[in-house]
This record gives C-alpha cells, structure tokens and sequence, in this order.
C-alpha cells in the first residue's frame, strides 16, 4: 500500500481512538472547552487530511461531523446523549470507510448522505431520531493499535539502539521521504528532530516520539536475541579456555548487549492505557443501551508493559470490563434499594511490582451468584451434586474459569460476544501470567491479574532429568532443595502422590521423569526440588542435577509440537545445544490435580483460593473400614515401622524413633497392631516429642473442603468432610496429642522418656 | 538450485495428458531401502545431524530438534513417518525443508542425486506399494529399475491430521 | 545546495509528508514540525526562510506560534504562509494582522502553493 495512505490510516485511527475517548469524557462533564477543543481540532484534522489526499466521502463526512461540533463549541447547540451518539456514529462510519480504504487501496464506493443529512439536520437545530451507535462495529475496529504497523517509540531510545546498531538501522526509523531527500534537506530535518528531543518534558507525545515500523523493531529483537545466544556461546568457550585474553573485551561485550536488550526491550513497551482506549465508549454505549450508571475509573494508565504482552491481555482485559458492566453493576434502581449509589464504579488498576505488572478490575456491583454457578455447573455436567456439595463457594466460583462457562441470562449486543473466562485465563496463563478472583455477594467482583514484564528474553534455570537437560523460567522459582537420600530434606510417597515438607507445610511435587516419561524415579539418589509458585499455588518439581541460570531467548515451538502443555517453547543454549522451556503453569495445573482429582473432585484453577474451609486432608483407615482424614499440615512424617520393633512399656506401645521413645496411640478401641510386617503410622509433633498414630492404611492425600462442627459427636473428632460424595470423619489430632501427654508423659515421667533418648 | 518455478511443481499433482511432458526435479534419498523424492524447490539444506535433542512426550515422528546455524530446526523420523523398519544403528542424514516459514528435517538413510524426470515416467502405484503412503506420494516414477515415490511435504509434515 | 528552507508545521503527519513533497520539488530544503511550539523551538534554531504554518494544532495553535514567533529578537523573521481550511474573511484577517505574510486554503495543490510563492517572490 501507498506509504502516505498508511500513514494516514494509522495516524487517523489514533484520532478516532481518542476522539471516543473524549467525547465519553465531553458527555460528562460538557462545561470542558478544553475537552472540547480538542474534540473539533482532531475531526478537523481528519477533514483536512482527507482533503489533501483526494478523499472526498471521509472529507464529507468528517466535514458534516466537524459542523455539529462546532456549534457544540460555539454553544449553538447543546449537548445531549442523542448528539453525541451521532457524533459517534460519524466516528464508527468514518472507520469503516478507513477499513475498506486500506483493503481496497482506494476510497469505495458509496453514499452518506443519509449520515451526512442527520448531522446537518443537527447542527441547523433540527430534531433527529437517533437510532443506537453501532456498538459492535466500534468494539470490530475500534483503536487498532496494534493491527497498524507503527507505533511511537520514544526517539531517545531510538537514537540510543540506533548508535549501537549502525548507520543502516538507523536510517530506517526516520520516515522517507517521497521525492528524491536531498542532502541540505536532510540537515533541518535533523535538527527539527533535535528540537523535538530537548522537549521531553512536553506533554505531548507527538513530540518526542517518532513512528517506527513494528516489524524493525521486532527484526532488531530477533537480532539481538541473535547477539545475546552469540555472547553465551563466547562465554562458554571462555569457560573452558585457560586463557584470560578474552576476559575483558567479552565483559564489555556482555555489558553492552544487556544494555541493548534492555533498551530495545523499553522501546517495545507500551502504555496500557493504549489497551484501555475503547472501554470508556464501551461502557458508555452499554450505558445509553441498558440505563445503568457506570463510572470507569482508570488508574496507572502510564504503567508501560511490552508490546506482545499488550496485545495478548487487550481483548481479555475488555471482556472482564464489558462483563463488569453488563453482568456486575446493577441498574440504578437495584442499587438504590440495595442502598448503594446509583452509579456503579468500574476500576481499572495498573502497576508495577518487582519484574510484574499487576492489574486489578473492580466493580461495586451484585458479586458472582454462587448458586447459579452451581445449577450452571451441575447442568453443564461440569461436576456432580455431590461434588459441588463439598466445595467451598470459593471453589464454585472458580468454575467460572472452566471452558464453556458464562452466567450471562441474556446476551447483550454488548456482552456475550465470544470470549470467556477460561479463554481469558488460558491468554493469561499463555504468557506466564496469573489471574486470581474474589467475588463478594452484594459487594461486588476483584480480578487481579499477574503478568511478567517482557516475555522474549528470560532468566531461565538450565536442569536435568532423566539424562535430559530443560530450562525452568525463573521468574516461578521460589527456593531451590536439595532432597537427598540420607541428608537434606525427604521426599515422602503417599499412594502414588509424592509430597516434601517444607518448614511444616507439605508441598504436592511432580517428578519430572514421570511427567515427561523419562524413565523411573531413582529414589536412592539426591534430587533436587524446585518450589515453585505459579498464582497463589505452590508445589514442587523433583529433578535430578541443577546447573547455572541463564539468558535464554524464548522461542516458539513448531507448529507440530504445539499443544503440549508442559512446554512453553524452545531455545539454544551457550554451548549450540537445543533445549526444551517448560511450562510452569502447565505443570501447575497437573500438580494441582494429582493432589486433588484422585477421586474425581475439581479444584478449578490452580490459584483457586484455599479458605479456611478448605484444607489438604490424609484419607486412611483404622479400627474400621470407613475412611477417616486428617489435616495435611498437622502430620510431620509417614511412617511404616517394622512390627517387631514395636514395644510395651507399662501397657502402652512405644517404638524407637528419632532417638527417641515414641509413644502410640490407637485412633478406637477396635483398632489392633499388625503382628508381623510393617506398621503403617502417622507421625505428629507435640513440642518436639514425637507422637505416633497407629493406622491401618494410608489411602490418598485431597485438597477438600471441610466443615467444622462447633459439638463433635465424638471425642477425638474435629468435624467431617465430604470425599467424594461421602462424609468423612475428620481426626482432631489434638486430641490424641493431649491423651498422650496426659496418659503417657504424666504417667511415665519424663526421666523414662530421657532415659530412652539415651539408649537411641 | 535448480531452475522450476512453483508454477511447475504444481503441474505434478494434476499431471493430466498435457503435464505429461512437465519435468520433475527430486532430490532423493533412501529410507529402508526404499527410494523417494521430494521436489528441490522444497529443500533447504542437507545436513549430518550432530546432536538431536529429544522433546519429551512429542509425537512419535518427531525425533527432536537440531541446531541448524542458530535455528531450531524439527526432525522428522522418516522410518516412524512411513512406517518403515526401525533406523539402523547409523547415524543417517537431514534434508532440511520448509514448510510456511518453519523448517523441518527428515532424517533419511542416506541421500542420492538430484534426478530430473520427465512426466512420461511416472506410473501408476504398484499394488505392492504400502497403502499408507498412497495419502503421503504425489505419484511414483520409474527410474532405470528401481521405483522412486515422490512425497509431499506438506502432507507429510501434517502430522496431527494422521493422528 | 538548496538556496531555501522551509519548515512545514501542521499536526497531520499526512498532511506534512505531502506539503513537504511539494517543497522539495520546488527545490527547498524542507523541515517539519508537529505543533506550534516545536516549530517555534526550530525557528529558534533553524532560520527557515519560509513557514508553512497549519491554524488548528494542539499544544500551541497556529496564531499564538505566530504571534510568538513574530515577537522572537530573530536575525531574519521568516515569510509565513498561514494554512487554513477556514475562508472567512475574519480568519484571514486575525491571521494577517497577527503577522502573516499570506495564506492559503487546505486543501491546495501544487499550481496554488506556486502562484503564492510568486506573490511573495520565493517561487
């Protein structure tokens, strides 16, 4: 396409961006000349283009839209809802005369006149029948920041990349010019952009900024992502030479590519306002279209997030608002008798916080309806009843992230248009991100959503499993443990489901040989396990060997290998070797669910809140074949004694452990020891005596939703809980804590329990 | 590379009586003893893979992934592929070609000429020919006495489908 | 070596691209400037022989750059052509009495832009 004609297709995008923008905010507050002012000079400048292009059906159009501003302006007419959804609707058809100028090359064929005539009639004063600004047809076109080909970068971090990059790339950010440049024109040219930079206090950013092409600055990402692979095989090699002639100049080498990632890295950031653009009008046309009061707050709209990133949360960020707007917020007379004020308040909340950007959505509307997810949930086949039974409201509102879920009664022409959460999630979660929710009834809904700065470049522990090397992006990483065979921390089998205590709280690991099926975990051997925290969920990945972090530029895999969810890309190492990125997220969902889906139930979402209801609960038998559970947390150890070690002292049992006289409790009286083998025991801590409660199997280990009762029915019972449809009573371990000391330490005295330290 | 235009080698699939005189330019290779071809134009680079690095869990085709100067480059096993006799312990030899944008390489036994076949000498597919590859060729061609198959990258690299 | 600098002030980078083109062809040196107050900052600097100067602009509008320019101690005050889509005669009257040489109305060809370059004798 003609290079003019794109420039002014992108140019009077921005303006109709900012043009809807304003008018939302005109709407308001109308006593605003300087809102206003600058309203008319964007159409104007619309009009005058279109002029100097030969484009007679936008000039028209823009002229006829320009008149009623104007006599907005000179307060000839005033400012009603009805005249500026015409104005709006001047906007939208001025777009989708730009969509069909830049498919076609050339202004189509057609007549506005019908348009054209509504806002004569208008500014003459006339009375107009203003059917609804298409909503639809803004949201399709509306601020297409990112389908154009440019975009403003600030020119002293152009200036900055271009020095270290060389003449060639440095001509190529500054517009060509038509006709033949000459060189003496060149030279103003320059100095006009010199100007422009010692403004950088101006506010406006037309002036210290300049339009670059995307695809230069995506070509100088691939190029320095290029460099920084070229420098880690340079470093490698320096690694294993025994010269030190290559030490100072790779030093300065590798100094200068950070400075250069980090400052291409800036130029392919932008403002997130840019993705909040079309929501005021959004929010205002389902306004005029609903009655509902809504005010947009928007706050942190400076906070800059790379481009890619930007273009991966627009559309689900618009979703969240335009759910806000049509699901949460009330009509002003349902908030009135719930006492609250007519208009509802939307935020919009970004900002900056150690190598992530946090943004909250927020309404003051009605909340998620907990019971119509549930009949939802239950309807879509999503869970049984009695699973849904057992779940905290937390967990049933999670469900609002499963595929295919949406509360929606009626579809607006403004909601329902696609997407849902689960998709809003999967984006989220695509590029490494979180999103958590809180939903209150009457009070409204909370998303927060966590997303790492940049995504090309990233900090990446290299390691290794089953003889297999892959690299972990850091940024999930939490602590690194060394889990070894006799020293260091243990990692502990339950059934199938392996689990590290970690400064008394059980972590739920996935070993990475079994994941990747690479072969048998080596329990003889030392491991490591890398914590990690992905959303508010934390668990941990056994692996063999970890070496260095590294710099590893992330690239996409092929298309042929795509659909893996443990694989979040691939990439080159210093040394030429090709290696796997794992996914954190995907493994966080399968640790998620091997700890909690053994018996069909559904954490939905591995950030799904856990209450204070909710609680990882060992399922085991004893005395009886019901299934008993205990809380997680409260167990210190599993273990299985040999049944010959166990000993009677004073008609109680006792086993050596730890160097210690352990005392064992029976959980009832029908419960009976094994005569020979092993002896499966639960071990808990009371003040560092260790205490031991005789099972008779481990059976799993859930994350389940419990209910205390305030009058147990039973001595030695906390509450129940339902697994799996069926209640289960929950142990108080307390209780046996406090029976042992009562009953053994009392009795027996302490010089026996020291005396048996002794001979441990 | 040898001179076809991609408006050539789309006379092959319809090689009706007046593409008969259309040439065919293969670069060929051997897998398990079986000739094949895929068009020249297709391919990028014929290499000797050094270290292949295994992606866990990837379909059983893909072998893993080399580095091809700075780029990840797929393997496809062509043993897997055609469902031919497991690889000999040899360590074979990469065609590289392209597939929208995206590179991909077959691993092969062992690579031949450059053949240039006129359209009279493609016949119609044995019955002996394996049925699997009947959705994979673009027709089989006599070459003095053995019988080469030409292959389609594009089908060929369309994994998912066959799963 | 062109003889002539003219710096081109308008905010619409279309508009600028094509005015500048018109220039080149006439064999100026060309510069261009977003808003008011950056043309003023290259005036400053530049010496521009002539200023192509648009009426609507944010930051700094067409007339106060004028009246600022015109009131800056320069060695050479430029010729300002003012652009302007607006043919009252009120318009051109604030402009040419704020310190305009002349002015013409957008759009504008080449035939038009070489008549007032005639009259002002820069042709």
């Amino acid at each position: 396409m003609d290079e003019l004609l794109n420039e002014f297709l992108t140019e009077t995008n921005e303006s109709l961006a900012t043009l809807d923008t304003e008018l939302v905010r005109f709407e308001r507050d109308s006593s605003d000349t300087r809102i206003l002012g600058n309203i008319f000079r964007l159409m104007h400048t619309i009009k005058g283009t279109c002029g100097f292009l030969g484009l007679p059906r936008l000039e028209s159009v823009a002229h006829a839209g320009e008149n009623v501003l104007g006599k907005f302006r000179d307060g000839d007419l005033p400012v009603t809802p009805d005249a500026v959804t015409l104005i709006l609707r001047c906007i939208d058809h001025i777009r989708l005369l730009l969509v069909e100028l830049g498919a076609a090359g050339r202004e189509p064929e057609g007549d506005d006149g019908p348009l054209i005539g509504e806002l004569n009639a208008m500014a003459s004063g006339e009375p107009v029948a203003v059917p609804p600004a298409d909503a639809a047809a803004a949201h399709a076109i509306a601020a297409p920041i990112f389908e154009e080909d440019g975009f403003p970068v600030a020119a002293e971090l152009l200036a900055e990349v271009a020095e270290a990059l060389g003449p060639q790339v440095a001509a190529q950010p500054v517009s060509p010019q038509r006709s033949q440049p000459q060189p003496a024109a060149e030279l103003p040219r320059q100095v006009a952009e010199a100007a422009r930079d010692n403004n950088a206090k101006e506010p406006d950013q037309a002036a210290s900024s300049i339009r670059v092409n995307v695809d230069v600055i995506e070509n100088l990402m691939t190029l320095i992502s290029e460099i920084v692979l070229t420098r880690n095989q340079l470093m490698q090699i320096q690694r294993n030479l025994k010269s030190d002639a290559f030490k100072v100049p790779l030093q300065r080498l590798s100094h200068i590519t950070s400075e250069l990632q980090d400052g291409v890295t800036r130029m392919r950031m932008q403002p997130i306002g840019n993705a909040w653009a079309k929501l005021p009008r959004i929010v205002r046309d389902l306004c005029v279209e609903s009655g509902k009061k809504i005010d947009l707050v928007q706050r942190g709209a400076d906070t800059e997030l790379d481009r890619q990133v930007l273009e991966m949360i627009k559309d689900p960020l618009t979703h969240m608002v335009r759910n806000s707007a049509d699901h949460g917020v009330e009509d002003p007379v349902t908030r009135r008798d719930a006492g609250k004020p007519e208009t509802g308040t939307i935020l919009l909340e970004a900002c900056h916080e150690g190598g992530h950007i946090f943004i909250r959505i927020a309404d003051d509307g009605r909340g998620l309806d907990a019971d119509r997810i549930r009949q939802k949930a239950l309807a879509n086949g999503l869970a049984t009843e009695a699973e849904i039974a057992a779940m905290s409201e937390k967990q049933v509102l999670q469900f609002i992230f499963q595929p295919g879920f949406s509360t929606a009664e009626k579809v607006t022409s403004v909601s329902g248009r696609g997407v849902g959460m689960d998709v809003v999630r999967t984006n989220i979660e695509r590029i490494g991100g979180a999103i958590e929710m809180d939903s209150r009834p009457g009070e409204g809904t909370t998303f927060l959503i966590k997303i790492p700065l940049t995504l090309a470049i990233v900090s990446a522990l290299i390691l290794e499993a089953g003889g297999e090397r892959f690299a972990l992006p850091q940024i999930n990483v939490v602590e690194l443990v060394r889990a070894g065979s006799r020293s260091g921390a243990r990692i502990e089998t339950i059934r199938d489901a392996a689990v590290l205590r970690l400064r008394e709280r059980l972590l739920p690991l996935v070993s990475l040989r079994t994941v990747l099926e690479l072969g048998p975990d080596e329990v003889d051997r030392d491991r490591f396990v890398l914590v990690m925290e992905v959303g508010a969920f934390k668990f941990g990945i056994i692996v063999d060997r970890v070496f260095d972090a590294e710099e590893i530029v992330v690239k996409p895999v092929a298309p042929i290998l795509r659909g893996n969810p443990f694989y979040a890309g691939n990439t080159i190492l210093g040394d030429g070797s090709v290696i796997m990125i794992l996914d954190p997220g995907g493994l966080s969902a399968l640790a998620g669910q091997a700890h909690s889906n053994n018996d069909g139930l559904q954490v939905a979402g591995s950030v799904a809140g856990r209450d204070e209801s909710e609680a990882s609960l060992l399922l085991f038998r004893a005395g009886g074949p019901e299934l008993k559970a205990v809380m997680l947390d409260a167990i210190l150890r599993i273990e299985e004694i040999d049944a010959g070690a166990i000993e009677q002292v004073g008609g109680r049992h006792v086993v050596q452990y730890r160097q210690k006289l352990m005392p064992l409790m029976m959980v009832n009286g029908d419960q009976r020891l094994v005569e020979t083998g092993r002896q499966p025991l639960l071990v808990f801590c009371d003040n560092g005596q260790p205490l031991g409660l005789v099972v008779d199997e481990v059976v799993d280990i859930v994350q389940n939703h419990i209910s205390l009762e305030l009058a147990p029915r039973q001595d030695g019972l906390l509450g129940s809980a339902i697994v799996a449809g069926k209640a289960t009573d929950l142990v108080d371990i307390r209780h046996y804590i406090e029976y042992g000391r009562d009953n053994w330490i009392r009795d027996e005295e302490r010089p026996r329990l020291a005396a048996g330290g002794r001979h441990g | 590379m040898v001179g076809v235009s991609n408006g050539q080698q789309r006379g092959i699939a319809g090689a009706g009586p007046e593409g008969a005189d259309i040439q065919h330019v293969f670069a060929t290779f051997h897998v398990a003893g079986q000739l094949f071809g895929v068009p020249v134009t297709r391919v990028q680079d014929i290499l000797t893979p050094n270290v292949i690095a295994r992606v866990p869990l990837g379909p059983a085709e893909v072998r893993g992934l080399i580095n091809q100067r700075g780029r990840i480059v797929t393997v496809i096993d062509m043993h897997v592929r055609l469902a031919l006799a497991c690889a000999e312990s040899g360590r074979g030899v990469c065609v590289t070609v392209d597939s929208d944008g995206e590179l991909y390489t077959l691993l092969v036994d062992s690579v031949g000429d450059v053949v240039d076949l006129p359209g009279s000498a493609r016949e119609a597919p044995p019955p002996t020919l394996d049925p699997s590859w009947a959705d994979l060729s673009d027709g089989v061609f006599r070459m003095g006495d053995e019988l080469l198959v030409a292959l389609d990258v594009t089908r060929l690299l369309d994994i998912r489908r066959k799963n | 070596m062109a003889d002539r600098t003219c710096l081109v002030v308008d905010d619409s980078a279309p508009i600028r691209r094509v005015v500048s083109g018109m220039f080149l062809d006439l064999g100026y040196a060309v510069a261009e400037a977003p808003t008011g107050k950056d043309a003023l900052d290259y005036c400053r600097a530049g010496q521009p022989d002539i200023v192509m100067l648009d009426w609507n602009m944010p930051v700094m509008d067409g007339i106060g750059c004028l009246t600022a320019l015109r009131s800056m101690p320069l060695p050479r005050q430029p010729v300002v052509v003012m652009c302007t889509t607006e043919s009252q005669i009120a318009r051109i009257q604030q402009a040419l009495s704020a310190g305009a040489d002349e002015y013409i109305i957008k759009p504008f060809g080449r035939d038009v832009l070489v008549d007032k370059l005639e009259q002002l004798g820069m042709a």
